[in-house]
């Protein structure tokens, strides 16, 4: 190739780059307004579906007796009507949410939502688990169990929700399974599903699950689990302890949930870990345990070169049982670590009334 | 002759294959944003339901140099936020003015006896105040260091596991930390998290809350509502996916606040601070074979004030530049680092060839091709190719960034509000484009040649503020 032809081919090239780039940009211009055309007409239409709709279902939900006559369903209406019954049902509780469950079934959203499962987009599966879960359909029970294993945490969380919803007794052990192989759920809102399954539904399934764990997996979650019982997490945190005494990790988790006062003494050689978190959840646990006889093993963690642990048996020092404001201006006219004198100066200040 | 016309062909080559392969990678991030924000506009009000509640505890760090006049409006706006568990700390940085005598009055603030923690070393702080009014209010007093220095004895006084820093005048939407804080609970690798910048001249805002989206009149404000929008959307959503993600807008980020101790906190030494910080933690991290992401989320979280002048404009797009080249040279270690991943591999090299090294190749292959063209060793027509290459290149990648931004939040309500963003992303291919370039070679130049560079005062209008 000579030189001349090989500048006329860049140059041709050039222009062609420039004829698919302005032709491109006439395109996505075109269906960004395409788009933005599209999502008004879904907002609409989602307004109109509610403003139709939503005094339906509210005298359904508030009148006993004969339903009111239904208008016809088109299909495209019925992802936002579902939405608008999930977030009713939500909001009710007995004889209103069985009558809304009847609308729901002679409406078809048991077959809409089942089939829903298998859409590609996140949301409208997650609406239809949330239909079968509010419908409380057993028959649904094998597909949800199959979106519980999904790799999408919120899927799977929504899952649980569902078939906690139906029978949460027989839900425990797929969750339980789920929480020893999974991190990716939110830990509180998986302890308000667990509250809302029933401690007494949980309880044993908690306990076999914490400890048959391996010890890397219980840390994080301990602390939430306790949320669900706070005797069963301290129980479990006991025996934890028991089991991996020399775990840090487990220790600094467990510290935070143990409930026994008697169990300071024994808690009280956690002063000394190497770890510093160990020695922070454990002047937290003198806060929340102790009281003014604790005073000296509080004093020492307030000397610690650590300022969260100084931080925390500080605040733990103000509100041990029985301290009072004297106690507190003695303990520091004789505090001779001067971090700890600032920290208790701190703390005071913290908790003085503003 | 012929050795002139040989290198003028090799340029003439290198020139497009630069900007077609520039494009190319800029579609692929738009691709991978698409993807991204489908998914993500999918499950975001699952999401929502499941993750409104959950909170994590934040402290917000605003680092404030005389800001007498506007600080308490600033302050009053972030505790407006919708968000339950948060703590504010204003860092009065040695202000020449009253900014500390503002705070004290409008907040009640009292000295407060804080055992304060030297974790990472700053200039040295004067005294603390907590708020009579507000308990999650505390003011630290310190001696001029600049905003990184005042951002590192923010970080000293913090409490909260994660901390958001960002400029004293920027607009934060009321339900921001709730959206940022997402990535945080979803993941617990996450160590950094943005969010989509929003330029906030043209609209209507009240006690530092949105009331009206709106377009600026300013054409310059304009240039980068398009400019903002392709950066955030396109570029740093696509990033982030495949965890490349180097930039966090110093406007908007929240990071984890032990790992930003441990990397040592905001460089004082550097002029762009947050991308330093963004980089260090990338080398830092996978140094040590850490796990780790940095997050971004789509979500309009904050809102900042373009500026209107082609003073200011060019004061801060030198800053930008040179911000840019201190963070890589700094971090030249994580370039092809072993165990550096995406960051190493992909996005570092990305910046050094076509960010970088940009206007360099921008501003130099159009002064050799028109210097080829005065020459006669082109014709017009040719010169004319590469323009318009060049131009309909950058006009296609906007609009992308335009249909990204319809396919999430669309919050620019008119449909006019769309044509006159098609059209701004027309023209400023017509010289704002290629002023920029000139700008940022200015500073490239200026780094390499070892000047000093100050950040120097933004002149603000703030026409939108009520």
């Amino acid at each position: 190739m000579d030189s001349n032809t090989g500048s006329e081919l860049v140059v041709a090239l050039a222009w062609r780059s420039a004829e698919v780039a302005a032709l491109a940009s006439a395109a996505l211009l075109l269906l960004s307004l395409l788009v933005r055309r599209y999502y008004r007409f879904e907002a609409r239409l989602n307004e109109r579906v509610i403003a139709t709709w939503r005094p339906l279902l509210t005298r359904v939900a508030l009148e006993e007796g004969d339903s009111p006559a239904l208008p016809s369903l088109p299909g495209r209406h019925l992802p936002y009507l579902m939405e608008e019954w999930n977030a009713l049902q939500d909001a009710v509780r007995g004889e209103a949410g069985t009558r809304l469950k009847g609308t729901a079934r002679t409406l078809g959203f048991d077959v809409a939502a089942r089939r829903f499962l298998h859409s590609r987009q996140v949301g409208r599966r997650i609406l239809g688990i949330r239909t079968l879960g509010h419908l409380r359909d057993p028959s649904s029970w094998q597909a949800l169990q199959e979106q519980l294993a999904s790799s999408n945490a919120l899927v799977s969380f929504y899952a649980a929700a569902a078939l906690v919803n139906i029978d949460a007794q027989r839900a425990m052990p797929g969750i339980m399974n789920q929480l020893a192989e999974r991190e990716s759920w939110p830990g509180e809102a998986m302890a308000r599903l667990l509250v809302d399954a029933g401690a007494d539904v949980a309880r044993e399934p908690i306990r076999a699950l914490m400890l048959s764990l391996a010890p890397t997996k219980i840390p994080p979650l301990l602390p939430w689990l306790s949320h669900v019982d706070a005797v069963l997490g301290s129980e479990v945190a006991v025996e934890l302890l028991r089991r991996h005494p020399d775990d840090m990790e487990i220790a600094a988790a467990a510290l935070l949930v143990v409930m026994e006062p008697g169990l300071l003494p024994e808690l009280a050689r956690y002063a000394h870990a190497e770890d510093a978190d160990v020695r922070q959840s454990l002047a937290v646990a003198y806060g929340r345990l102790g009281a003014v006889g604790d005073v000296e093993p509080v004093v020492q963690l307030m000397c610690d070169r650590v300022w969260w642990v100084r931080y925390r048996a500080g605040q733990s020092l103000v509100a041990l049982k029985g301290m009072t404001a004297d106690r507190l201006e003695a303990i520091r006219a004789q505090l001779g670590d001067v971090y700890a004198r600032d920290m208790l100066e701190h703390v005071r200040a913290e908790a003085a009334p503003r | 002759m012929n050795i002139f016309r040989n290198a003028l062909e090799a340029v003439q080559w290198g020139f497009l294959g630069y900007f077609v392969l520039l494009n190319v990678i800029y579609l692929g991030l738009a691709l991978i944003a698409m993807y991204r924000l489908r998914r993500y506009m999918g499950g975001v009000a699952a999401a929502e339901r499941v993750y409104t509640h959950l909170q994590m505890p934040v402290s917000l760090v605003v680092p404030a140099y005389n800001e007498e006049g506007s600080i308490a409006t600033s302050v009053r706006a972030l505790l407006q936020l919708r968000y339950q568990h948060f703590e504010i700390i204003v860092v009065n940085d040695g202000s020449k003015d009253d900014t500390l005598g503002a705070l004290i009055r409008e907040f009640q603030l009292t000295p407060f006896p804080e055992a304060y923690r030297v974790q990472i070393r700053t200039q040295p702080v004067r005294g603390v105040y907590r708020s009579l009014k507000y308990p999650n209010l505390r003011v630290v007093d310190k001696e001029n260091g600049g905003k990184a220095d005042a951002s590192n004895a923010g970080l000293n006084a913090a409490r909260h596991p994660i901390f958001y820093c960002g400029d004293a005048d920027s607009v934060l939407e009321v339900r921001s930390l709730e959206h940022v804080v997402r990535p945080f609970l979803e993941d617990p690798r996450t160590v950094a998290c943005g969010g989509t910048v929003r330029i906030v001249n043209g609209c209507q805002v009240r006690g530092g809350v949105i009331e009206k989206v709106g377009l600026p009149r300013n054409p310059l404000a304009l240039v980068q509502v398009v400019e903002y929008l392709r950066a955030f959307l396109g570029g740093r959503l696509g990033w982030s996916a495949i965890n490349g993600l180097l930039i966090v807008s110093g406007a908007f980020g929240v990071f984890h606040r032990e790992t930003v101790v441990a990397a040592g906190g905001f460089r004082a030494d550097v002029i762009g601070e947050d991308m330093e910080l963004v980089v260090r933690l990338h080398r830092y991290l996978s140094a040590r074979g850490q796990q780790y992401r940095v997050s971004y989320i789509p979500d309009p979280v904050c809102w900042t004030e373009a500026p209107e002048d082609l003073a200011t404009l060019a004061s801060q797009r030198k800053r930008w530049q040179r911000g840019l080249a201190e963070s890589l040279w700094e971090n030249r270690r994580l370039l092809f680092a072993k165990g550096s991943g995406t960051a190493g591999w992909l996005a570092f090299p990305y910046f050094i060839v076509f960010e970088l090294a940009s206007p360099l190749v921008e501003v130099g292959g159009l002064a050799v091709m028109a210097l080829a063209w005065a020459a006669g060793g082109m014709t017009g027509m040719g010169f004319l190719a590469f323009f318009a290459a060049a131009f309909a290149l950058g006009v296609m990648l906007s609009t992308t960034s335009l249909l990204l931004e319809e396919l999430s939040f669309h919050t620019y309500p008119r449909a006019r509000h769309l044509l006159l963003l098609f059209l701004v992303s027309i023209l400023e291919n017509l010289g704002y484009r290629q002023l920029n370039s000139w700008w940022r070679l200015q500073a490239l130049w200026g780094w390499l040649r070892g000047e000093r560079i100050q950040w120097g005062a933004m002149k603000r209008n703030a026409t939108w503020q009520q």
